[in-house]
């Protein structure tokens, strides 16, 4: 029974059960085993005020310099662009599934880096997710990349300035779900682009529905509700023609389609939390659809 | 292993182990040999997927304080925290113990005897088995039964037609099974 290792696993364990339940209850934080916390020690208590008080005259700072942005509010300094990313989507939160690694683009070749090209960098495969299928039947796919590594740039790219660009982003998030659920549709969100709304992703229709309007959004988590107003154009002498459109987030992505021979343009985007407080408010880009 | 079936949920063992340490070891005792296999089937070594295993249930001690239920079932609960362990493991290239060393854990030496126990557990066997396979059966057999990967997509990765893999599956599989009966295992 001692040569067992599952049998002293299962005691090892238990012991440390019971030295925990004999300390008591730990305070409740994040519900998502994800993200380890440090252990504060008492000693620390000192250099954190002191820390504290430099954070105060860095914000007092960026303030003045007016460079305080509104991002998502869990990102932290040390924090990495993938870190960000997970931190504001629950979707990348959830287990995988088999399901999520089914999109056509990542078994085109044996290897993960099917879908690689140099400024898209290498898919990030554990944080494949389908989020979600939009209601003219594509299948939404978030696919974090990571910049290609040094070594994999083919060689004639390297001081290519987009390419710099793009390793200096970090992981990004691109959305596949095009007509059809093919192709990739949108490219480098970076967990501050979702923040502030510039997560659209244009769908042109096609086909019998070639007038539609389509367009998919990410939102960042605590967005419970988006409303898009759809406006037509101005007709000289009648009334100006509006429609508003709201829709639930399913796995971080919201999807929208107006169908129509003569669509409204949508015009403006708000993002509602489950209060009813609106978060946002975002100007969608001309041309949509 | 096998104690008596006990009737309470995995979301109402984790609820429990805050003051009930021995509800833990229920948990621990129906879910050890599922993530055993799990990272069995990922890592190349028997020794690895044990300490991963350990890790993950240590990690998954450490967060039952702070386990709310949900509705999807614990079990995906305890595999989320799996894969975290095993992909910071391919990101480090070596299995961390942060958690086991948190809890006050004390490390485990494996003898022959303990890594031959984990490999019946895991299924290593099989492993070795579906190694030894002809190079098409293997790869589809891997494909579909391990990465559980749909037939179609396997097809185009193989340039080959569905029915083609079903066919490979099924005798890597039959093949699997007959040696299997042969060593008695």
């Amino acid at each position: 029974m001692t040569d067992d290792p599952v049998a002293l696993l299962e005691r090892e364990l238990v012991g440390a059960a019971q030295r925990r339940a004999a300390v008591g209850p730990v305070p409740q934080v994040l519900p998502w085993p994800r993200a380890r916390r440090r252990r504060i020690r008492v000693g620390d208590a000192l250099s954190a005020a002191a820390a504290a008080g430099a954070v105060i005259v860095a914000l007092a700072a960026m303030a003045l310099l007016g460079s305080g942005g509104g991002g998502h509010p869990a990102s932290t300094a040390a924090a990495t662009p993938r870190d960000k990313l997970i931190a504001a989507l629950a979707v990348l939160r959830r287990p995988q599934t088999p399901a999520d690694l089914t999109l056509p683009e990542l078994s085109r070749a044996r290897t993960p880096h099917a879908v690689s090209q140099p400024l898209l960098g290498t898919p990030d495969r554990p944080l494949i997710r389908l989020a979600t299928t939009a209601p003219w039947a594509a299948k939404v796919y978030l696919v974090p990349f990571r910049p290609l590594a040094r070594a994999r740039v083919p060689s004639g790219w390297t001081a290519y300035a987009p390419l710099k660009a793009r390793a200096a982003q970090g992981e990004t998030i691109t959305v596949f779900g095009g007509p059809g659920g093919r192709g990739d549709a949108v490219r480098g969100l970076t967990a501050q682009d979702i923040a502030q709304g510039r997560g659209v992703v244009d769908e042109a229709g096609t086909g019998r529905a070639r007038h539609s309007i389509r367009f998919l959004v990410i939102v960042p988590d605590g967005v419970a509700k988006v409303t898009v107003i759809f406006a037509q154009a101005p007709v000289p002498g009648q009334n100006p023609i509006e429609d508003l459109v709201t829709r639930t987030p399913r796995g971080n992505v919201v999807a929208f389609q107006e169908l129509g021979t003569q669509p409204a343009r949508p015009w403006l985007m708000t993002w509602v939390a489950r209060t009813g407080k609106v978060i946002k408010r975002v100007a969608l880009p001309t041309g949509l659809g | 292993m096998e104690g008596s079936p006990d009737p309470r949920t995995d979301g109402e063992l984790l609820a429990a182990t805050v003051t009930d340490p021995e509800a833990f070891a229920v948990f621990y005792r129906r879910h050890v040999r599922g993530v055993l296999s799990f990272f069995r089937r990922r890592v190349p070594s028997a020794e690895l997927a044990f300490d991963l295993t350990a890790e993950t249930f240590a990690a998954a001690l450490e967060a039952t304080p702070r386990y709310q239920p949900r509705p999807e079932p614990a079990r995906g609960w305890l595999y989320g925290i799996a894969w975290n362990t095993l992909h910071e493991a391919q990101r480090r290239g070596h299995a961390d113990d942060a958690a086991r060393r948190g809890l006050a854990m004390a490390p485990i030496a494996l003898t022959d005897a303990g890594i031959e126990r984990i490999e019946a557990l895991a299924g290593g066997c099989v492993l070795r088995l579906l190694e030894a396979l002809p190079s098409d059966q293997r790869d589809a057999v891997q494909a579909r039964v391990i990465d559980e990967r749909p037939y179609e997509e396997i097809a185009g990765e193989l340039r080959c037609s569905e029915s083609v893999v079903r066919k490979r599956v099924s005798r890597g599989v039959q093949s699997i099974r007959a040696k299997l009966k042969e060593a008695e295992l």
